[in-house]
């Protein structure tokens, strides 16, 4: 942080007055915790009281010697890689199309970001009812064959539905993003290329993606950490990790040996692996910013 | 620009019409279920067009899932939220901003950092620190001697105790910390030249008087922008009332809408389910709608 | 009694090598027109802003009424301030801009009111009170930047490059009105600038800076015509003096260019000192034992600035606006021994020649 502004105020007591509530809340419910993830990922309560025993890193072997945990990581990445590209391709599609400014654009856009508002519960909750394999569009199918679609016992469908609704909730949060980035690229370019001959399906392809790249890669780094953490809500109220663990996606096993299964050492080990996740995300978020200089 | 493309422009069309068909059905077919009885909703094949009952359904769901008391939980855990986000992030960034301070970048980076903390990674501990929000000051004591050096000496056992599991404050404080309104402000506050600080001390005007008078005038936009964002947040918010809110009748609107959904086998009444469901997306759709050029503006400028 | 008295006063910013603003020591007058100027970063502005109180003074010691402010809020120094850019606050009228600095005094409302009217009429701005700076011209906003200011009825107005962001035709015009303002107030008045017309139209007393230090002080007159050093000479006056290194020659009496005659000087110097001798373009005169070849002619409707190179020295010279002046020509020039300038080349300082004795002085008239 580069501060060169000369004109401060002095004062010894007020600023730390004005950040105090902040520091205090970040410390409570943020530092705190987290530090104690850590001393609970690096200990084990004892069975019969006595407090905590220091026990090295016994918590992340036996986490990462468990089949249950790799199976969870696997689906965490196949629903992040998925849900990323679904939500950004479509987004990018809707983007380059309202961005001709047709008539009624100004509607479409309006609606394209909506879904935004959208609660993860709620929308769960819809894409369940929907692909209800009694009730939803495709219970048809299941008439004409009895389980040809049914999400509550083939994990597959179950992880289909899960990535919908997840890429669903993201389509909006992007094509806001992909609509800026593309109204920031100078119209002169644009019209150069259009003096250039090219027609607005060829800009599209060779000007105004390329100059996306780098909201794009921004976009796919921010879909994934929230595919690796926001996917709670999705997964509890739609398939509560089933059938047979098909979608307990690792926050969710977070959740689940946490307070389900009261294993408070083996999901703060957990909780650490993915924090670690996540702080590499944000770093290579950051590189990104440094990166979006050069266009400017 | 000349440009003349019927048919392009009719592609157009169709692909945005297609698209947003795609992206708006579930919620339309959400409605239909919700204007059925509980044949219709479950008739296979599914119905594509609306049935009489959704005022039925709507009440139905307002009786069971108790909304009237949920939705004043929700609103004021949001507005809470929001309000808090906004106060302190503009006052946490005026401090970094606009004070010549030595310890102003190590705050930043504290504040910072939390946004690699997302609640889902510390969830057990934060849960244990909402139980009693004091923990951490009784864990100092204890870990420093402190509690034993007092009991020794006065008799008295130093025991701290602040439970926030379901209160109001359980369920706003832990959110209203914000790396992203503290970044937001910051950014907007660097914009502002700094011959208006100087003029503002030429004219006599203290720090909090340049706040009052000045920066919070100027920031009005990015207030509409924050608070519209923050609102839908807060509103939305899952994971943390499940935890915090461990009675039925503490919950938020979110929390109320899963648990009608049977968790087992059993067939739910998905009309009144969607009907429900329609309810509490309202308020932050409603938000979104009306305030779109904030909101938008907010949802960019965050991430700079 | 003077109204602003700085003694040593300097500013270090924390890691810099050089001080820059090294040991300015002033008196100024109450009620004088005190210009500043300087080339950027010279330190004129630094300057103003320690007088003003928003940059710390790190050595030195800045008295304001007799009374040391080294320490002092802005506020409480008795001092207004006009930005170079105006900083007024976009979000308030132009009455509440002006009323602003009342406010924060605990004026009461009515009596506010009644001081913003005044100055409002002063400054021509009555009918523009309800409207908000970006509603209003760049005169206009640099009238109520000056409303703002006068209306605290300061002892001091600060002023940092006021007009260098007005088109020219403006510039002169606030010039004037300033110079106005500024008898009608009979405040002390302190203004920085790098325009040089500027500093020489409004100016009682003009201070010089370069490099942190105070060249020379002194009527705009008097520093234009005997300029104590030879930065001085080169920075004030457009087109510049021209400059010509030489050395003292002919027992003392003048000054040996690289080529060419001797250039004789109005007195005696030491034989043999290296010097710059400077001469102002209106002076060098037409006819004399200098030749020289034109290479440019610029003009500017009332007269023409001619580039001539004098033996291979560059040289420029006024020229009436009528008869032959064009490129290639060759002049004949003369250097009256009255109008020169001399400058001891090793430190830059004036050096005035010791007046002849009255018999020679008799011949060489």
């Amino acid at each position: 942080m580069s501060n060169t502004r000369r004109a401060l105020f002095r004062s010894t007591w007020l600023p730390w007055a004005l950040v105090l509530p902040q520091l205090l809340i970040i410390f409570v419910f943020f530092y705190w915790p987290t530090g104690e993830a850590l001393y609970w990922a690096f200990t084990l309560e004892q069975p019969w009281g006595g407090g905590n025993a220091w026990v090295g890193w016994q918590n992340f072997v036996s986490v990462f010697s468990s089949a249950g945990y790799w199976h969870s990581v696997r689906i965490s990445i196949l629903y992040a890689v998925a849900t990323t590209v679904l939500a950004i391709g479509v987004a990018l599609l809707l983007a380059l199309f309202v961005d001709r400014e047709v008539k009624g654009s100004r509607g479409y856009r309006l609606a394209a970001i909506w879904p935004y508002a959208i609660a993860a519960p709620a929308i769960g909750i819809v894409f369940r009812f929907v692909f209800d394999p009694r009730s939803g569009v495709f219970a048809f199918l299941n008439q004409a064959s009895p389980g040809m679609w049914d999400p509550t016992l083939n994990g597959n469908h179950a992880m289909t539905m899960l990535v919908l609704a997840g890429a669903w909730q993201l389509v909006s949060y992007n094509f806001v993003f992909l609509l800026a980035g593309l109204q920031s690229v100078p119209r002169a370019l644009v019209e150069a290329s259009a003096m250039d001959g090219a027609g607005p399906l060829r800009r599209m392809w060779d000007l105004q993606v390329p100059l996306l790249a780098p909201t794009l890669f921004f976009l796919a780094i921010i879909n994934m950490t929230d595919s690796f953490t926001h996917s709670f809500a999705l997964v509890d109220v739609m398939t509560s990790g089933g059938p047979a663990r098909s979608t307990d996606l690792m926050v969710y096993k977070i959740y689940s040996d946490g307070f389900k299964g009261l294993d408070y050492s083996g999901a703060a080990a957990q909780s650490i692996v993915l924090m670690l996740l996540v702080v590499g995300m944000t770093f290579l978020q950051f590189r990104f910013v440094e990166r979006k200089l050069h266009y400017k | 620009m000349v440009e003349r493309r019927p048919l392009l422009n009719l592609a157009t069309h169709l692909l945005l019409a297609l698209g947003l068909a795609c992206l708006l059905l579930p919620l339309w077919l959400a409605f239909v279920a919700a204007t059925q009885d509980v044949a219709g909703a479950n008739a296979v094949p599914m119905r594509w067009l609306p049935g009489p009952y959704f005022l039925d359904n709507i009440a139905a769901a307002w009786t069971r899932a108790d909304l009237g008391a949920r939705f004043t939980t929700s609103l004021i855990v949001a507005v809470g939220v929001m309000a808090g986000k906004v106060l302190l992030a503009m006052l946490a960034a005026f401090a970094i901003v606009f004070f010549d301070w030595r310890a102003k970048a190590v705050v930043f980076w504290l504040v910072f950092v939390t946004l690699m903390l997302p609640l889902e990674v510390r969830i057990v501990p934060t849960y244990a620190v909402a139980a009693n929000a004091l923990r951490p000051f009784q864990a100092i004591l204890d870990v420093t001697g402190l509690t034993g050096l007092v009991e020794t000496l006065s008799g008295v056992r130093i025991a701290l105790e602040w439970r926030m599991l379901n209160s109001y404050t359980g369920l706003i404080l832990p959110l209203v910390a914000t790396a992203t309104g503290t970044f937001l402000y910051r950014q907007f506050f660097m914009t502002i030249p700094e011959e208006l600080v100087e003029a503002a001390r030429m004219d006599g005007a203290g720090p909090l008087r340049f706040l009052r008078d000045v920066l919070l005038p100027l920031s009005r936009t990015n207030m509409a922008a924050l608070a519209t964002i923050m609102f839908v947040y807060a509103w939305n918010q899952y994971l943390w009332p499940l935890l915090v809110t461990t009675e039925p009748q503490r919950s938020t609107v979110m929390v109320e809408l899963s648990r009608l959904v049977p968790r087992g086998d059993g067939l739910p009444e998905w009309n009144i389910v969607m009907a429900a469901a329609l309810t509490v997306m309202l308020p932050p759709l409603a938000v979104v709608v009306l305030m779109q050029r904030w909101f938008v503006r907010g949802l960019v400028a965050t991430e700079k | 009694m003077a109204a602003i008295v700085l003694d040593r006063v300097s500013k270090t910013y924390p890691g810099a090598a050089r001080p820059s603003v090294d040991g300015v020591s002033l008196d100024l007058p109450e009620g004088a027109f005190v210009v500043v100027l300087g080339p950027s970063g010279c330190g004129k502005s630094t300057l103003l802003r320690m007088l003003a109180g928003l940059e710390t003074i790190t050595g030195g010691e800045a008295r304001i009424a007799g009374r040391r402010v080294n320490e002092l809020e802005p506020k409480d120094r008795g001092c207004a301030m006009v930005f170079q850019n105006y900083a007024l606050y976009p979000h308030m009228s132009v009455a509440e801009n002006i009323g602003y600095p009342l406010k924060v005094a605990g004026v009461p409302r009515a009596e506010r009111a009644a001081r913003v009217r005044a100055v409002a009429e002063s400054l021509a701005l009555s009918e523009h009170l309800a409207r908000r700076p970006a509603q209003l011209s760049g005169g206009q906003r640099q009238r109520v930047a000056i409303g703002r200011a006068m209306v605290r009825a300061p002892r001091v107005f600060l002023f940092d490059e006021p007009l260098s962001n007005l088109d020219a035709t403006l510039r002169v015009q606030m010039r004037a009105e300033l110079r106005r303002l500024h008898e009608k107030l009979g405040a002390t008045s302190l203004l920085v600038t790098h325009d040089q017309v500027e500093a020489m139209t409004l100016a009682d007393i003009l201070v010089v800076m370069q490099a942190g230090r105070v060249e020379q002080v002194g009527a705009p007159r008097a520093v234009y015509d005997r300029p104590e050093t030879r930065f001085v000479a080169g920075f004030l006056g457009s087109p510049p003096m021209n400059l010509m290194p030489g050395r003292v020659a002919e027992g003392g009496a003048a000054v040996a260019l690289e080529n060419g005659p001797p250039v004789p000087l109005p007195g005696r110097l030491p034989e043999g000192l290296p010097v710059v001798l400077g001469i102002r373009p209106e002076h060098v005169a037409a006819g004399g034992p200098h030749t020289a070849v034109v290479e440019m002619v610029e003009d500017l409707g009332s007269g023409r600035v001619v580039h001539a190179r004098m033996q291979g020295v560059p040289v420029v010279l006024h020229a009436p606006a009528e008869g032959r002046m064009q490129r290639g020509q060759a002049l004949h020039l003369g250097l009256p021994a009255a109008r020169l300038h001399v400058f001891e080349a090793e430190s830059g300082r004036r050096r005035e020649p010791e007046p002849l004795p009255a018999t020679q002085a008799a011949l060489a008239g």
